[in-house]
Formats: structure tokens, sequence, C-alpha cells
């Protein structure tokens, strides 16, 4: 049976990403979408989604999240909540949903996730540390990779000299 | 009069065969368009008339990193309390490096907060929405809690993992 188009289902499917298979249509606006999506998201061309009536528009919002659950291979799951064109997080809240809580800084470890606020914040930034090592003075060193829209991409950052020492660990 | 062809089992009160016909093709007509992407399944949602802004802001997150990319957001919110659509439709706000003048009022939105779940933000329907009371609660809401947080952040009461 011939793969169809999952928005138009009339549509031969040419294209498929994040278990969908998408028509010629389909796939022509969503490079033209990522054209729009800013130049701070990585990767770019799959932070778009489907409006409606053979639109694609770029996920609102920044790619923060987007970035951590790639390298992580963070897959969304469920219905509700945004998701990107290969079906990774967007979204802060789901990139730590069912996560462990890292309750000790001495314990942070590379690939756990920070999150700068508490998750009950109106607003909020995330990023993925790439490193945790004994420190004389802090206690512990800990680097941190993030998407940072502010600084036009993905930089590296120390926690307790750029993000002073507050925010949250995440493991899972 | 038009007389069609009918069956002899056909009582007289029977459909002819031309109404048949046009039955089939209506119905036909109606699969192929269901078929041929003429609506997809997103399409297809009866129209509900929601306030776009309320919709939007309701939930939303602002993804923000530092102490001024958030000023500026607040400062946003603000004018959506003050200032009339064809005032607001004239404001223009920094981009993500600071550089002043950038943005409209729902490019800046856009570009900052992640709303709920999965919407489109019309921008015509925005200026329609934003200045009803619903949505002005809404605003209102998000302003303060971002203002809080501001304050909270700036006096280090955002504490570290232990205390989470």
């Amino acid at each position: 049976m011939p793969v169809r188009c999952f928005h138009h289902p009339g549509r031969q499917g040419v294209i498929s990403r994040g278990g969908r298979s998408y028509c010629q249509r389909c796939r022509d606006d969503q490079q033209a979408a990522a054209r729009r999506v800013d130049g701070h998201v990585k990767p770019r061309e799959c932070f778009v989604r489907y409006a409606s009536r053979d639109n694609w528009m770029s996920i609102y919002g920044t790619g923060c999240a987007h970035w951590v659950a790639h390298q992580k291979r963070l897959m969304h799951r469920g219905a509700g909540s945004e998701r990107c064109l290969d079906g990774y997080i967007v979204r802060i809240p789901d990139l730590v949903s069912g996560a462990k809580k890292i309750t000790d800084l001495k314990n942070v470890k590379k690939d756990d996730i920070y999150v700068m606020r508490p998750l009950s914040n109106r607003k909020n930034h995330c990023g993925l540390v790439i490193a945790a090592k004994p420190d004389a003075k802090k206690g512990v060193k800990i680097t941190i990779q993030h998407d940072s829209s502010e600084q036009g991409g993905v930089v590296t950052d120390d926690f307790h000299s750029h993000f002073k020492g507050k925010g949250f660990f995440y493991r899972g | 009069m038009i007389y069609g062809w009918k069956s002899k089992e056909m009582p007289p009160w029977g459909p002819t065969i031309s109404q048949i016909n046009v039955g089939l093709l209506v119905v036909m007509t109606l699969m192929f368009m269901a078929w041929n992407g003429c609506s997809s399944k997103e399409d297809s949602k009866p129209e509900i008339r929601t306030n776009t802004v309320v919709s939007f802001l309701g939930g939303a997150i602002l993804h923000a990193e530092s102490d001024e990319r958030c000023r500026e957001v607040i400062a946003a919110l603000e004018d959506m309390l003050t200032l009339s659509p064809a005032e607001l439709r004239q404001q223009r706000y920094s981009d993500y490096q600071g550089n002043p003048g950038v943005w409209t009022i729902t490019t800046l939105l856009k570009r900052q907060f992640m709303p709920a779940s999965a919407m489109y933000l019309d921008s015509l329907q925005f200026y329609e929405d934003y200045t009803t009371p619903e949505a002005q609660a809404v605003i209102k809401d998000l302003m303060e809690s971002l203002k809080s947080e501001l304050e909270a952040d700036s006096l280090g009461q955002v504490v570290g993992p232990e205390r989470n």
C-alpha cells in the first residue's frame, strides 16, 4: 500500500520524518518555513509545524529545549503539546517530565539537563551539562552548553559565572 | 415531468434512476474531496471563535535568559495594557541581541513565548483581541508574574538544586 501524506491522505508521501510521511507540497512548505526560523535555533530545518491548509510555520519561542532534546534524543510522546518535525520535544516542562531531580551539586554529571529557573516560573531557559569536575573553590565546576537566542547559537558557559550558580539539574 | 426507469419490485414512490445518480454523484464528490486533501485532520475541526491572545499567553512560557530580555517583554506587555491598537502597531521592540526598534509586538511574542499548546497567532486577530477584558486579565496576570520573578532573581531568591 503506498505511503500517504500525514496531512493530506489523497497525496503520495515523498518524505518521512519523525514517524510521519509528507507529500511534495508539505516538503516544499516545510523547507520554506525553516528558512524563516531564527538563526540561533539548532537544528533549524525541523523547527517547523503544520498550521493549516497547506501552511507550515516556524515553531514559536526559542530553541533551547529543542536543542537539548535532539542531543539527548528525547522524543515527544502523547498528544497536546508541541513537537518538532522530527518528533523531538520543544518545551522545557516536557523535557524534564519524569526526570529525576538532582538535589546535590556534587552529584551533577555530564549529560544532566540544566534548567535555569523553577518549573513553576513563567520564564525559563535550559541547557545540557557537558562537564562536571571537582573544584577546590566551588566544590564542583559545571560547564553547560545551551542554545542561546541572545548569544545567537549553541554556546558553552560556566554554571557559577554565567548562570550565577543558580538553577536546577535533572537526569533522565 | 421527467420519468425514470423503475424496477418492477420498486414501489411507485421509490427513487428514480436520475435521483439515485444525483445521490451517488454527491456522495462520490464528498468522498473525493475528503480523500484528495481538500481538508486535513486539523482543517476539519469546527471553527470555534476563541480569543487568540488568551489562547496564546495563557500558560505560555517566556524563553529568556537575561533580565534585560525579561524587562523588554514586560515593557511590551505594559504597552498591551495601555496602548490602543493603532498605537501598538507603531511600537517596535528590541530583538534577541538587544538591537532596538526591530520587532513588532506580534514578532516579539512569537519569538519569545512558547504557548502551552501548538497554535497559530494571527497578527490581524491579535489587534482585535488584546483589548478585550479577558485578554487584558491574562496579560496583567502574566506581567505581574514576570515582574515578581524578575524581582526574586535580583534578590538572589532563585535557589540552588539542594533547595528546589
